[in-house]
Formats: C-alpha cells, structure tokens, sequence
C-alpha cells in the first residue's frame, strides 16, 4: 500500500483546521493556533491544533507543581498554559522570555516563584537564562527544581552535564521531539536517557502520532519519520531516524533514534560548521579528478573533550583512476579549502587539534539509499 | 472621596476584609491592620507598591487554587501577581463580542493572561510573535476581527489596523494613554480604553459617548470601587488571589461633570 505523504511545503501560506473553530463553543479550549514561518515570499503555515492530552504528557502533568515555562514561540507558551490550567494538578504557572531576562529584578523574581519544573522547549533558551542568571542566583532562583522538561540538540554531553549542574534537587528530565506544526511525536523516559547516554544519541518512546513505519529506510534502517496528527496526514517531517524494537521498563516496545535533518544544507560539528553549499564549492574546484563524492563527519566526545574527524570518499574520473596521489592531492586541497568557521579552514583545526587528520579513501561507487553529499556520525 | 458607595459595596467589602483578615497564611494585609478588622474602607490603611514588593509571593496569595502568574515591573523592581482562571474570566473589558482576536503585549505573561481571557470565553485568539510583520500575516490568514493591545505593542500595531477593514474592536489596556495617537488610527466607534494596572486589574473603562466627541472620559469598571484622593485608590470588590484593598495606583484623576447614555454607572474621571 502507497500513502500519501504530505510535507511543510503543502500547506505554507494557508491556514488548515480552521472549520473545527465555531465560536463560543466549549471546544474552543481544545484549539490553539499555531504557525510555522514560511520561506521566503510564500506565507507561513497556520494550524489551528486540536490539542490531544497524550499518556505521556498526562503522567507528566500530573507531577507538576510550579512550573516555568522557558521562551519558545509565543502560541505554545499560551496553549502549553491553557493546557496546564485545564488538565495538570498544578499550583502555578509562569511563562518569561528574553525579556524577562533584561530586568534587573528577574533572579529575585524566580525566586520568590520557587519552581519546582522547567519547560524548555526549545532548549536554546534555557542555555540563555542559566548564562543570565549566573552560577550563585541560578542555584537561589532554582533550588527546588525537580523535572526539566525540554527538547533540542546539546552541543556535547558535557554540557548537557554543565546546564544541569546547578540544580541538585533535579529528579528527572524528560525530552520531547516534536515540531512547532504537528506537536509532539515522541518522548524520552528516565531508563532510556540512562540506557543511551554515554552513545550521545538523540533517543526517544514514539507517541501513537508518529507513523511505526519510517520513509525510504536506508540499509542501516533509517528513514524519515512520518506523523499523523488532526489537521496533519502522513506528514513527512523531514527527520531521519531508526525504529528499534525493544521493550523498556517504562513499558514501552519502541525507541527512536533520531539523527537530524534527512535534507540539512549544513551540519555542526564540535564547534564547526560544515555547509553543503562550501563542501559543493571545493569539489567544483576538483571535477577534473572526483566524479562523485561523499564526506562523512563524526564527532568524538570522549567525555572530556569533543573532537571531529572527516573521511572524505570518491570516485575518481578515468583519467585519475591510475595515479595513486589524487587522495592526497584531494585531501590536502579539501583541508586547504573549506572553511568551517568564520575565520578558519578543516586543515587549521586539524592542526589546533579540534579534528583529527583528515581520512581520504578512493572507492568504486558511493552507496545511493539515503545518500548525502555530507553526513554526521556521533561516536563515543 | 468616594464619588459613589453603595450598601452593596460596603456590605461585599466587609465580607471580603473579614476572609482577608481570617486568611492563616497571606500576611500581606494582616501585618498592616494589626489585632482588628477596619472598622470601615475609611478606616483601613492605604496599600502600596512599595508593601506589596516587600511581601513575599507566598504571603500575599489568598488562595490555593492553580495559579497564571505573570510579572508586574515597575522601574527596577518586580512583582508576581497570580489569577486563577475564574479571576481571568470575570474581569471586565467592556464590549468584547468578537470571535477572531489578535492579543499582543510586551511581555508574554501579559499576552498569555489576555488570551487566557478570550480561552475562558470559548473564543479562539491569536497571539502575536515577537515580529510584527510575520504576526499580520497570520491574522490576514486567520481574518482578525478585533484587536487586544497593551501600552507598548500601540504603536506596533495601530498604523497598520488600516489594514484589517473587517476590525470591529480594538482594546488598549494600559495605565495611560495617548488619545490623540490613538484616534489617529481608530475611529471611536470601535474603540475601548481599558484603564488597568497589572497588579489590579481592570480599574475602568472609557465612555463611549465620550470617545465620539473626542473625549476621554472614564466609568468605573465592573468590581472596582475608586477613591479620588492626591492619586487613584482601587478597591477591587472581588476576592483576588492577591486581594487589592485600597491599593493606591499613583494614578491622578479629575471627577468630570459628564452626561452620557451609559447606564450602570454615574461616576465619570478623567486622567490628568
Ligand atoms: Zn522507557
Ligand atoms: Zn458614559
């Protein structure tokens, strides 16, 4: 059986599930808009959400008491707390953003809130608040946080570690993957944070709006993560991930790694940022000795620090085929070229020592199924 | 002075001072009124910013029902104030039979309070980003027929009501107000000024027979009681998580001899 999918591209600059709204009706408390941005001269994306209390997030609203929720958009703040006020056991709600943070009364504000949970979705902006507050306030302010819950890439475990070094109290921490379109999809529980950490990996329990079945699933078993919601059928969510069957002691059979964007015009890598369009640039330069090409980054986080290394795979042209220094020649102008950050090249950092030398093999072919120009591999 | 007390008034102020006074863990207003109960609203000492700050936030909730708590700043300083959601839907706005509202406000807990509003009336609001622009394209798309404003998303979002030929409504709710600015924009007919202070509430509302003749006039709002002394003393006559009890605003008014078509009240101010 073929699906049809449906992508983000469907529905910019139109409004969806709009006909669920009749005013003055007691199922409006179960709506919320929300909106994604749109790319440049198509409008955004505007659903109007037909909120569902989901299991996962009905054991998590039952533990709240004083919560704050941390920045991200507007509408989900005003829909999370409409939410909150309708179905948790909760004593109080706070919604701040950055310019919260600009007051000069804001750490003896949160203080005298005493929260005892953080939602931080996006993580971005709890990173903000921890560097505003400072050390001493912030361990003041967030004595009595017990649950942070959040959603985001860290940049290193060990700064997952850093951020969540002032709050001793701190019990749980549960992150949710989702889009600001179709919500949530999936959650993580305490046992399989646990489970996964020292691999650094991105893992979750789906939630019944994500699709068992992954899109175009490559050899290794990824594929795109597909979701059904109210206003959303088989939505392509862009994301690439792994379904892996196995039971948890929370219950739950399933467990979703994640591993980014399944189209990324870009990929950070400890510190540095690898952009499809500069690594396309260099290999112009080379279409005399590459046919085809791939390179693959991986990130090293030993616990202490964090390291990339880049492997570069091609298929060389006929001409080139016989002469055994086009990898070194193809290496060292790679190294020489690309910049992966605003002021340095691969090979400067490879000389500081932030990536490992550079690894550069010839093969026969590069494989098709779920090809990409540039990927990331984290290893620990 | 009282430019109107009523029985009513007097009997809902004493029953709101004895629960406020039998209260066995806010402390705000005990502490001032020491051993006894006022013997009256005349009698009971004036509130201020500068007691409720030094209050601690747990000393000065009334209440153990779940709580929206927002910010109120004031120069440097800053105060938490919790509604409950039966506190949100009964405060009074005025005229606000509309179905597609846009809420923007400065700060977020503002904004979420005020849609917090139009949730509790079964009506769906939108609430405005952080970028204008990218917040008139949605409300195009969602088709706005009302706008809720604070003193500081004004000026963002009054040149561009132009715009929105369907806008029926729009509330400005702050604690001063630019009438010339505004009436640039707006024509009165769709216009109502929301006289209010974070930590109060709805202290009144504009006149609207006034507002046609480019007046503006202020009525007292639904459950609050105006004292005109050197500044605006507000009582509110409801039970507020943080009960306000001749709170002074630091609002300045002047009483105006006005006659008009608005029949629950009499009492007609000015802002000076
Ligand atoms: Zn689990
Ligand atoms: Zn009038």
């Amino acid at each position: 059986m073929t699906l049809r999918y449906t992508s983000k591209e469907d529905f910019q600059g139109s409004i969806i599930g709009l006909e669920n709204y009749i005013p003055g009706d007691p199922s409006t408390k179960d709506l919320a808009i929300k909106a994604s941005s749109g790319t440049s001269g198509i409008g955004p994306t505007v659903i109007v959400e037909k909120s569902p209390v989901q299991s996962k997030k009905e054991k998590y609203l039952k533990k709240i008491k004083a919560s704050i929720r941390l920045g991200g958009q507007r509408a989900s703040a005003l829909a999370g707390v409409n939410l909150l006020l309708r179905h948790a056991h909760i004593n109080r709600t706070l919604a701040i953003d950055a310019k919260d943070l600009k007051h000069p009364a804001i750490a003896h504000v949160l203080a005298g809130f005493a929260p005892t949970e953080l939602y931080a979705i996006p993580l971005s902006f709890l990173r903000t608040v921890m560097h505003t507050l400072k050390t001493s306030s912030v361990g003041w302010a967030f004595r009595r946080v017990r649950l942070i819950y959040f959603s985001g890439e860290w940049t290193s475990l060990r700064e997952k570690e850093e951020i969540f070094k002032p709050f001793h109290k701190l019990e749980e921490n549960i992150d949710e993957y989702g889009s600001a379109e179709a919500g949530s999809y999936a959650y993580s529980c305490k046992e399989l944070t646990k489970r996964y950490s020292k691999k650094g990996l991105l893992v979750f329990h789906p939630t019944p709006v994500m699709h068992s079945q992954l899109k175009d699933i490559s050899a290794e078993g990824i594929g795109e993560v597909i979701v059904s919601t109210h206003e959303l059928l088989n939505y392509r969510t862009g994301d690439a991930g792994k379904l892996i069957t196995e039971t948890c002691t929370c219950g739950s059979t399933q467990t979703l790694v994640l591993f980014g964007r399944i189209h990324s015009d870009y990929l950070n890598c400890a510190g540095a940022t690898f952009a499809l369009e500069k690594v396309e640039r260099v290999f112009e330069a080379l279409t005399d000795i590459v046919q085809e090409y791939q390179i693959c980054v991986k990130e090293h986080d030993d616990g202490v620090t964090l390291r990339g290394e880049v492997h570069i795979y091609f298929v060389s042209t006929k001409e080139y085929e016989s002469k055994s220094n086009a990898e070194d020649y193809v290496e060292q102008f790679v190294n020489r070229m690309l910049p992966v950050t605003p002021t340095r090249t691969l090979g400067e950092l490879v000389k500081e020592g932030v990536f490992l030398p550079t690894i550069t093999q010839v093969v026969k072919s590069i494989p098709k199924k779920g090809y990409k120009r540039v990927r990331l591999k984290k290893i620990v | 002075m009282w430019y109107i007390m009523s029985l009513d008034h007097k009997e809902k102020i004493a029953s709101l001072q004895q629960q406020i006074f039998a209260h066995s863990t806010a402390t705000l207003y005990g502490d001032t009124w020491g051993d006894s109960l006022p013997a009256s609203l005349e009698a009971t000492p004036i509130l201020t910013w500068k007691k409720l700050i030094e209050c601690p936030f747990r000393k000065r909730t009334y209440t153990a029902k779940p709580l929206f708590v927002h910010i109120t700043y004031r120069d440097s300083e800053a105060c938490l104030i919790g509604r409950t959601t039966s506190d949100i839907l009964s405060e009074h706005y005025g005229d606000t039979t509309v179905a597609r509202p846009l809420v923007a406000a400065h700060y977020r807990h503002h904004a979420i309070e005020k849609g917090m509003w139009f949730y509790e009336h079964n009506i769906l609001p939108q609430i405005a980003l952080e970028n204008v622009d990218a917040t008139l394209a949605i409300a195009k798309m969602y088709d706005i027929d009302s706008m809720v404003l604070d003193e500081r998303s004004v000026s963002e979002y009054l040149p561009r009501v132009k715009t929105f030929p369907k806008l029926k409504r729009i509330h400005i709710i702050s604690s001063h107000f630019d009438a010339r600015k505004i009436m640039t924009h707006v024509i009165p007919n769709m216009l109502t000024l929301v006289l209010a202070l974070p930590e109060t509430g709805t202290i009144a509302l504009s006149c609207p027979d006034a507002l046609k003749k480019n007046k503006v006039l202020f009525h007292p709002a639904r459950h609050s009681l105006l004292e005109h002394r050197d500044s605006l003393i507000v009582t509110r006559t409801v039970l507020l998580p943080t009960p306000i009890i001749r709170y002074d605003t630091e609002i300045r008014t002047h009483i105006e001899k006005h006659t008009c078509s608005c029949k629950d009240t009499y009492e007609t101010f000015s802002l000076l």
